[in-house]
């Protein structure tokens, strides 16, 4: 885990943002540590006060915690929950640490990098003045943050993308973006779960599904928050074996 | 199980609840009903779980024929509603026979109705929720809004006795809203509030919006004076009912149900619950002002 003791990034703050939703904010600035030490917040709230809690919503530097006001009022919601994120940090900073990175298990997500699947793959390429294999190896090299999930289902913002590949929004985002995508907007990458409208530029394809609307609640997506994920470029063969679709 | 069937679907027509808990972490829309404030009186009058799905007519006309004896709540907009084509009153429960037919014209004023029913009706639920959300597009019951010949099921009614106190209860007539006059907003100033000038705040309350028709159960999209905001966008983040955002071309948004779960353009504060609701009841062309509310 994270030593924050020392860490003049780590402010947290807590404040009633509407009658039923409290946020939390570790920091003003967004950095890859933060998604970890937000998921260890999120699940001391569920514990301590969960009974309470209707939704977490983390993302980046914040949480949104939203609770039930027909069984607890805001002030004294509020007044609980900045006793459990006082608790929690005592508890967090109590215990020795090392790299969160390096406890979390990866992810792999095989992705098939071929303009054939990848519309904006040669586009990025050019604009970065990389060859295609050196796009295709700097994007999977890299061990990405899961940063937050939203915009979409399943939809997880990963980062951070190495510098030498970062590209911005297109100008006009797509009707349909097939579902697999692998895309980059600026520093982030992400893979969209279903076909739908979508701006990033998409470099690749996976045939991995990600998010299960019929599952159990625990398993409607693969990817959570804080989560370490690495892409891994694999053939045509290993593609359609795997169950991707061209079209 | 006793059932309903949708001879007229109208424009939208959607079964909503309370909406989805515990989900938004994943990316998924809280959705339920957009005027909460009728909903909980349709199952308030009829003694039904709060969260009791109902049916949430926008607009109409809409249409349904009952297979079996039931007692309904109707509230929400005036949509004139006849039973056999005998005129029945908002606000209220009515006893319902086998074969009996429901009529809801075109709202008059107002926005949305809620139809409920004793015991709730018993849909599928996806996430835990009976609520739709169609911009989600997940197949099957949720994907679509209600189609004509579609069946819905609802409990038996149990034997109705003198004592049953939810035969012909009605909403006292203190508690009926006003849909036509100008709504204030009132915001809770929150979120990025404090990074907004004064110059922002004063002009957001002193000036008068109108209700654009991309208005819908995402959020109401607003259009008059341009808000300012110098600092580019926010670092994403989760979005709370009623947040009111300022995009880039400064028109405000109040974002409701159907919201996306997180977003980087700063809001300077949130509607309250009680004047979501009623948002939820005026049309495009229809004008609202905001509030800051006190601390």
């Amino acid at each position: 885990m994270l030593d924050l003791s020392g860490d003049s990034d780590f402010k947290p703050e807590i404040d009633p943002v509407n009658e039923t939703s409290l946020l939390v904010r570790i920091s003003h600035i967004a950095d890859k540590k933060w998604p970890p030490v937000l998921a260890d917040i999120a699940q001391y709230f569920h514990r301590e006060l969960g009974q309470y809690i209707t939704d977490i919503i983390p993302a980046y530097t914040t949480l949104l915690i939203c609770f039930d006001d027909d069984i607890i009022d805001l002030t004294a919601f509020f007044t609980a929950a900045k006793q459990s994120l006082l608790n929690w940090q005592t508890a967090y900073t109590a215990t020795t640490h090392t790299s969160t990175n390096s406890e979390k298990p990866i992810v792999t997500v095989p992705v098939f990098y071929d303009a054939t699947v990848a519309p904006d793959l040669l586009n990025v390429a050019v604009n970065c003045q990389l060859k295609l294999h050196e796009l295709i190896q700097i994007h999977s090299q890299t061990i990405y943050t899961v940063y937050a999930i939203g915009f979409a289902p399943g939809f997880a913002f990963m980062g951070d993308v190495d510098q030498r590949i970062c590209v911005p929004r297109l100008a006009t985002p797509r009707k349909a973006v097939p579902s697999g995508s692998v895309g980059i907007a600026d520093r982030q990458t992400g893979i969209y779960p279903t076909t739908s409208p979508g701006g990033w530029n998409i470099i690749g394809r996976s045939p991995k599904t990600l998010f299960f609307p019929n599952a159990d609640a625990d398993k409607l997506c693969s990817l959570k928050i804080g989560d370490q994920v690495k892409f891994s470029s694999i053939t045509k063969a290993q593609f359609l074996a795997l169950g991707g679709r061209e079209i | 199980m006793a059932s309903l069937k949708i001879i007229r679907p109208g424009p939208l027509s959607l079964i909503q609840d309370k909406g989805r808990t515990n989900h938004q972490h994943l990316g998924l829309a809280q959705g339920g009903a957009a005027d909460g404030y009728a909903f909980f009186w349709v199952n308030y009058l009829l003694d039904n779980n709060p969260n009791a799905a109902t049916i949430e007519i926008t607009l109409g006309p809409f249409g349904v024929q009952f297979n079996d004896d039931t007692v309904i709540a109707i509230a929400g907009a005036e949509m004139n509603c006849t039973l056999n084509d005998k005129v029945i009153s908002n606000w209220q429960t009515h006893r319902i026979q086998t074969g009996d037919i429901l009529t809801f014209n075109r709202a008059s004023e107002g926005l949305r109705t809620y139809l409920g029913v004793r015991g709730g009706l018993q849909t599928t639920e996806l996430f835990a929720s009976r609520s739709m959300v169609l911009r989600e597009k997940f197949p099957g019951f949720h994907g679509a809004a209600l189609q004509k010949e579609i069946d819905l099921q609802f409990p038996q009614l149990t034997t109705l006795t003198t004592s049953t106190t939810w035969i012909n209860r009605s909403v006292p007539w203190r508690y009926l809203p006003d849909y036509q006059n100008e709504l204030t907003l009132q915001i809770i100033p929150s979120y990025q509030f404090s990074d907004f000038d004064q110059a922002a705040r004063d002009l957001i309350e002193s000036s008068r919006y109108t209700i654009s028709s991309q208005s819908d159960r995402m959020g109401y999209r607003l259009s008059g004076s341009a808000i300012e905001w110098q600092r580019g966008d926010i670092v994403s983040e989760g979005i709370a009912y009623g947040s009111v955002q300022i995009p880039p071309n400064g028109q405000p948004i109040v974002l409701l149900n159907d919201r996306q779960t997180i977003g980087g353009y700063p809001k300077i504060g949130c509607v309250t619950r009680q004047d979501c609701y009623q948002l939820a009841q005026r049309r495009p062309g229809q004008t609202v002002r905001f509030k800051f509310a006190s601390a």
